[in-house]
């Protein structure tokens, strides 16, 4: 392992591996609307066609509204470049590979103002509800996403992410459990997957994530969907292999493969919530969050004085 | 459904709507028409429906030189919109309307033009440049601190009718609420003036496509009373059917519907499944998925066989048992229980002051339903619950078309026993006769709506359905020729709409859509 230790050869390994999920994320939609559809009893859209969808934004002229400034087509290309940047993080090749947790919480953050700042610029209702919204929810779910893992990181002493993922070779480990299930409700947040928002929807006065998308069209929200189909791989990643401990079964292809194979399992179990749940009540919201930040908690006490 | 009219004075009408609304008299309908050709006015009908369950309607006769009348709507609410219409489309003003905006016509309409007067001219094209006519007044503003207004539509981002919905809120909060509608009014009540009765029904079955079959049934009820014409037993059994079939394909989709408003993507698509079955079942029997076509002045076009029946009861049976699943499971899910349960309450007296009908006044605990209250087809043969439920809210209306699907079932099966053999409809030359017979309906015709007694050559005649959104009055004039001189549609979404924005403030903006879906009201219906 020492060999790849290497700052250079950890750079290319996180280029690479961000290349992967680029290509990947689509596909993982696509398999879990796949799945949803057939849930509901229905046929459903081809596992391919988020390419699909994606090939035919690109091929669309983008429309930008004369009351928006530079900051409106500048944001898809700043969240797609974070959302990349923070794949990278994720020790998607096992316990050596993998950045840094801060700087995959901040990366997060930095899109999350370019979105809301792009879905203000225009002056647009949906794009400011959607983004008051978002940044309602965000409150609630950062110190969440920061305190599961900051338990991990303590009892490793680093915030490297593939470190933290080293530790989950013990099976069953209760603080590592509790941060899981404190993260669970963080990616359901992140991805904007029901019962907090509903990635379906085209009921304007429901809207977060697609209400802050509204303005944008073409080569643009190409962009925004890719970048919210990257992120939604990059949480479910941290979850497959930095909680539940994938990421630790050595290094190389055979981890890449179970973490891909992970990551396609989870989507799907997230799937499954969004089939059994409705959209809950928007000011229930800090109740569910509320509950993800106890158990986010209890992760960090546990870790601390138990885990040991 | 014919009753006493009385012809009042202007300066008595407040009066008398005051003595029949406090007796607990409800406004089924008010109709404005121009006879300053024949009559020498403008009559305004208000139409009554008695506790007794008769009919009072009060005429009101304008003299052309003075188009104004008292408003009764700070007696009667239910009364708010038909006195702007009559504004809008005839240019007779009600004095003393608390809201007395432009309703129909909006502002790229010009003033002083007015549709239903019969010596209207369309106004020059160049007239109709938007932000060239007169303004409209002012919407009411909701103001303070941290107040916002969130206007919504009416082109939005998915595919309905257009609708304006405009929200004074506070964060999530919404304080106020206020509707514009009317934006793709079509003129069909115009239209239909001077038609023969067949085009008639052409024009009055496209009002709404979810609808068709109320609307042509009210339609063909309204011309049949005015030419005084049975139908044969056996038409008002088919009638009875198609009427049932509409309501059960659009109450299971409404119910699959309104879990969109929540991201309940199972009820969505097994909603929609099991419409677009009973759609097809539509298609199989008549040839239309929205089961138009099928209705005849004078009875129905479209028989239905033994295999037709047969078929029909195979996909009830089918539709009867996967309905039944799909609403097990969501009655069963918290998630959406939480969403529907104590959201969107229309309170009964506000459903009583608007002359709210339908799904929504049986969800609010008021009993009305035009197939009992105003027996027609075959409902009169058929025992059925009038179901209700107290809550107001958007389970109750869920679980009203719920429990009324059982309903329909069990009146379509019925109906299917009960049905006599024997012709389906009058012959056209039957009806025709009448129609030309100016006379020779004459003696039903004492105390009859128009007004006229027996004496003079126009027929008039109401016929009301049960649709799935609730009561349909169609209101006619005929000629002495038998030609449509006034169509006059009420549409239940004409009573309800008004309701909607009630039932919002003290509800948070994301909820609008569910609230909305739960009334499932039609925009086109507004727009006729």
């Amino acid at each position: 392992m020492g060999t790849l230790n290497g700052p250079l050869i950890q750079a290319a390994q996180g280029a690479l591996q961000a290349l992967l999920i680029l290509a990947l994320a689509p596909g993982l939609n696509g398999i879990i609307k796949k799945f949803k559809a057939r849930l509901q009893n229905r046929v459903g859209p081809p596992v391919l066609q988020p390419y699909y969808d994606l090939r035919k934004y690109f091929a669309k002229e983008p429309v930008v509204s004369r009351h928006s400034s530079w900051i409106l087509p500048m944001v898809p290309y700043l969240a797609l470049a974070a959302y990349t940047v923070a794949s990278a993080q994720v020790p998607l090749l096992g316990s050596g590979a993998g950045g840094d947790l801060l700087a995959f919480i901040y990366l997060l953050a930095l899109a999350r103002v370019g979105l809301t700042l792009g879905a203000l610029d225009t002056g647009s209702n949906f794009g400011g509800m959607g983004a008051s919204r978002e940044l309602a929810v965000s409150v609630l779910v950062e110190p969440v996403l920061f305190l599961s893992l900051a338990g991990l990181a303590a009892s490793a002493g680093t915030t490297r992410l593939g470190a933290l993922a080293a530790g989950g070779v013990t099976t069953g480990d209760p603080g590592r459990l509790l941060g899981a299930a404190a993260f669970a409700f963080v990616a359901i947040a992140e991805m904007g997957r029901i019962p907090v928002d509903n990635p379906d929807t085209h009921l304007e006065l429901t809207m977060i994530h697609e209400g802050m998308l509204l303005e944008y069209s073409g080569r643009h929200l190409a962009l925004l969907t890719w970048a919210a189909e990257v992120k939604q791989f990059a949480v479910l990643a941290v979850l497959a292999n930095v909680f539940l401990g994938l990421g630790s079964f050595g290094h190389g292809a055979l981890t890449l493969g179970l973490s891909i194979a992970a990551v396609g399992v989870l989507g799907l179990a997230f799937g499954l919530i969004e089939f059994l749940f409705a959209k809950v009540r928007f000011f229930r919201l800090p109740r569910l969050l509320g509950a993800s930040f106890l158990l986010a908690a209890l992760s960090v006490v546990t870790v601390l004085f138990l885990g040991r | 459904m014919r009753g006493t009219v009385s012809a009042i004075p202007a300066a008595a009408l407040p009066d008398r709507v005051r003595a029949l609304a406090e007796g607990g008299a409800r406004l089924v309908s008010m109709v404005g028409t121009d006879e300053r050709l024949s009559e020498g006015f403008y009559n305004l009908r208000y139409v009554f429906r008695l506790p007794s369950g008769g009919v009072e309607t009060l005429l009101l006769r304008l003299d052309p030189q003075d188009t104004t009348f008292p408003s009764v709507t700070p007696l009667l609410p239910a009364a708010q919109w038909y006195e702007r219409e009559v504004q809008d489309l005839l240019g007779l003003t009600p004095l003393g309307h608390p809201d007395p905006r432009p309703l129909v016509l909006h502002e790229p309409w010009p003033r002083g033009y007015y549709p239903l007067r019969q010596d209207f001219v369309p106004p020059p094209q160049e007239a109709l440049v938007p932000g060239e006519a007169a303004p409209l007044l002012p919407s009411p503003r909701v103001v303070g601190e941290g107040t916002i207004a969130i206007p919504v539509g009416p082109i939005h981002a998915g595919i309905i009718e257009p609708g304006h919905f405009r929200f004074g809120a506070v964060g999530e909060n919404v304080l106020h609420l206020e509707a514009r509608l009317f934006y793709t009014h079509r003129g069909l009540e115009k239209q239909a003036e001077g038609k023969d009765l067949d085009d008639g029904l052409v024009v009055a079955e496209r009002i709404c496509g979810a609808c068709s079959v109320s609307h042509a049934v009210s339609y063909c009820q309204a011309v049949e009373e005015a030419l005084g014409l049975t139908i044969p037993r056996r038409a008002a059994y088919l009638r009875t059917l198609y009427l049932e079939l509409e309501r059960l394909y659009n109450h299971v989709g409404d119910v699959g519907n309104v879990c969109a408003g929540v991201g309940f993507a199972f009820g969505v698509s097994g909603g929609s499944r099991l419409k677009e079955k009973l759609q097809r079942l539509n298609a199989g029997l008549t040839g239309h998925r929205f089961l138009r076509g099928a209705q005849a002045v004078g009875g129905v076009r479209k028989d239905l066989s033994e295999g037709e029946l047969g078929l029909m009861q195979t996909v009830l049976a089918e539709v009867e048992a996967e309905f039944g699943e799909l609403t097990e499971v969501l009655f069963a899910n918290t998630s959406v229980m939480d969403r529907f349960a104590t959201t969107g309450v229309l309170k009964p007296d506000h459903a009583h002051d608007l002359g709210v009908v339908g799904v929504a006044a049986r969800a609010s605990g008021l009993a009305l339903d035009a197939r009992a209250d105003w027996p027609h087809a075959a409902y009169g043969d058929i025992p059925f619950t009038v179901v209700t439920e107290p809550a107001g809210d958007v389970l109750a209306r869920v679980r009203v078309r719920v429990r009324e699907v059982a309903e329909s079932l069990a009146i379509a099966r019925a109906a299917v026993i009960g049905l006599p053999s024997g012709p389906i409809r009058l012959t056209p030359a039957e009806v025709a006769a009448a129609a030309l017979a100016s006379r020779g309906a004459g003696e039903d015709q004492v105390g009859d709506g128009g007004g006229r007694g027996g004496d003079g050559p126009y027929r008039t005649g109401m016929g009301i359905t049960e649709s799935p959104r609730g009561e349909n009055v169609h209101w006619v004039m005929l000629d002495p020729d038998g030609h449509i001189a006034r169509l006059r549609v009420r549409s239940a979404s004409f009573t309800n709409w008004p309701a909607v924005p009630l039932t919002v403030p003290g509800n948070i903006v994301p909820d609008f859509p569910l609230i909305n879906k739960s009334f499932e009201l039609c925009y086109s219906c507004l727009d006729r």
